[in-house]
């Protein structure tokens, strides 16, 4: 039997710190506390008392007063919020925008929406099982959940919600880069990066399978430090394509955890012994890889002009265009990274599957 | 396309750009900050963007000029690359990354840095992409094709 939340359901609150970045967040539904608990593990969130659950829905005046307007960002503190609501029905968007909006963004049925207040900096990310609404001086997102994105945990935790948290967490200075990142025997640090299904997960594992060391599959944190790019990794577990593993016979070794569609989710860092390595960050890079999956027999490496790295990474930067001047700091961030490194484009071959070691010596070489 | 132009016209670089040198004197970008479009600069289209933006050229002429001192251009080439070069700053112009500036009496230019051993190449402006458009990358794309495939 499904537990249900009245109106006087305890909030509960997981608190961490995320890129330096302190955050809670805030459900009266335990069902949602262990999936966050589970997604942020590696961030050893706390469990505490939370406050009684604040209306979700306040009008324009209310909010106003409640989070300051946009004049008011320079005065607002780093703290992030993230209020979490099972709902049997999502709100409509005009009921979270009431002042109008535009949609930005769209990726298959999962849209993002720009509100039309002068005054306040809001978003709302919709789809047909969750909505998030984002305040961006507030620092604070409200999410409804639905049934139909509750029968998808991964997918709500990966997907539905952090989107709308690496929005919230650009305004703090953070710029989520879609990239793995792995130290090779020598401490050569390498950024591995592309599209989704370009490889990141699979080249990282092999890399790992060889003696190097992975901090991240999938995501990168990327702020200023003292004036210069810092990076740090986004802790959470790695997905595998499930077809590895009769390929890689050495990953009989790595305790499987919940399969998502085609992959399974593994505590890489555990398993490769870098949980500790991942919780630091670090500056300066010496090599970024742009794979893609070619279907050929061998794999080719390739070094190309640091301008289409840079290109790269900046179209792998969720919401790189969204709110200025993050745009600018951002994009000076990632021009610094670059020229720190060389780049190279992988043609990921059929040999690489026959060989996790091959990406390593092709790499080292 | 703008141009070509007389040599005494006068330009100015777009205030709102960012210019990055990637490869010391051989490969740069650069980002036009109000609408994301993305640019790369070859070896001699750096030295000319250096120069107009640092006030050492502001007309075609003093480009032109320039460009003799630093890559020691022999005087039949004068012609050629006085189009190249024109040519060069219609693309910016047309791109929104260079205006004419008001007057017509051109300023001195600066005296120009020797470009070493490096050969004169044409200048080149190349638009390589926008990054006006927010994309929501990573897992969103399964997520929402595994959204579909249970229907909701």
């Amino acid at each position: 039997m499904e537990e249900r939340e009245g109106p006087d359901a305890i909030m509960r609150a997981l608190t961490f710190s995320l890129a330096g970045v302190p955050l809670e967040i805030r459900t009266p539904s335990r069902r949602l506390q262990e999936l966050f608990a589970g997604y942020f593990a590696a961030y050893a969130p706390r469990l505490g008392e939370g406050e009684k659950e604040p209306p979700p829905l306040l009008d324009e005046e209310e909010r106003r007063g409640a989070v300051g307007s946009k004049e008011e960002d320079s005065s607002i503190d780093q703290r992030v919020r993230l209020d979490l609501f099972r709902v049997d029905r999502l709100p409509e968007i005009s009921d979270l925008l009431p002042q109008g909006e535009r949609k930005i963004a769209q990726t298959g049925i999962l849209s993002l929406w720009q509100g039309l207040s002068s005054t306040i900096e809001e978003w709302v990310f919709l789809s047909e099982g969750a909505a998030f609404r984002v305040e961006g001086a507030a620092g604070r997102i409200t999410g409804w959940i639905a049934p139909a994105a509750l029968a998808l945990p991964q997918i709500l935790a990966n997907t539905m919600t952090l989107l709308p948290l690496l929005l919230l967490l650009r305004l703090k200075g953070r710029y989520h880069l879609h990239a793995a990142a792995v130290l090779s025997p020598k401490g050569a640090r390498w950024l591995i990066c592309g599209p989704p299904r370009a490889g990141k997960s699979t080249l990282t594992t092999a890399l790992g399978l060889s003696g190097w060391r992975p901090i991240a599959d999938d995501g990168l944190f990327l702020s200023a430090h003292r004036g210069v790019p810092f990076l740090e990794a986004f802790r959470k577990s790695f997905h595998l394509d499930r077809r590895l593993w009769e390929r890689w016979p050495k990953l009989a070794e790595i305790r499987q955890g919940p399969a998502s569609l085609e992959r399974i989710l593994v505590d890489g860092l555990s398993h490769f012994g870098t949980a500790e390595l991942a919780r630091s960050g670090w500056s300066g890079i010496d090599g970024i890889l742009l794979p893609r999956i070619s279907g050929e027999r061998q794999s080719q490496l390739a070094s190309i002009e640091p301008s289409r790295v840079l290109l790269t990474l900046a179209q792998e930067s969720v919401y790189f265009p969204l709110c200025p001047p993050h745009p600018q700091r951002q994009w000076t961030l990632l021009t610094e990274l670059v020229r720190q490194a060389r780049g190279y484009t992988l043609s990921a071959g059929e040999d690489l599957l026959d060989d996790p070691g091959r990406i390593a010596h092709l790499l080292e070489a | 396309m703008p141009g070509p132009y007389p040599s005494e016209t006068r330009f100015q670089i777009k205030e709102g750009t960012s210019f990055t040198e990637l490869v010391e004197n051989r490969e740069a970008v650069l980002l036009d900050l109000d609408n994301l479009h993305y640019y790369t600069l070859n070896g001699t289209a750096i030295e000319i963007w250096r120069w107009m933006r640092g006030g050492e050229a502001a007309t075609l002429g003093q480009v032109i000029s320039n460009l003799h001192g630093a890559f020691r251009l022999p005087e039949a080439d004068f012609g050629r690359v006085e189009q190249e070069v024109s040519r060069f700053l219609g693309e910016l112009e047309q791109n929104g990354l260079l205006r004419l500036s008001e007057g017509s009496r051109p300023e001195q230019g600066g005296a120009a840095r020797g470009a070493g051993d490096r050969p004169y190449v044409p200048p080149q402006l190349k638009l390589a992409s926008s990054l006006s458009r927010v994309t929501l990358s990573g897992s969103s794309t399964i997520a929402t094709a595994a959204i579909s495939s249970t229907g909701g």
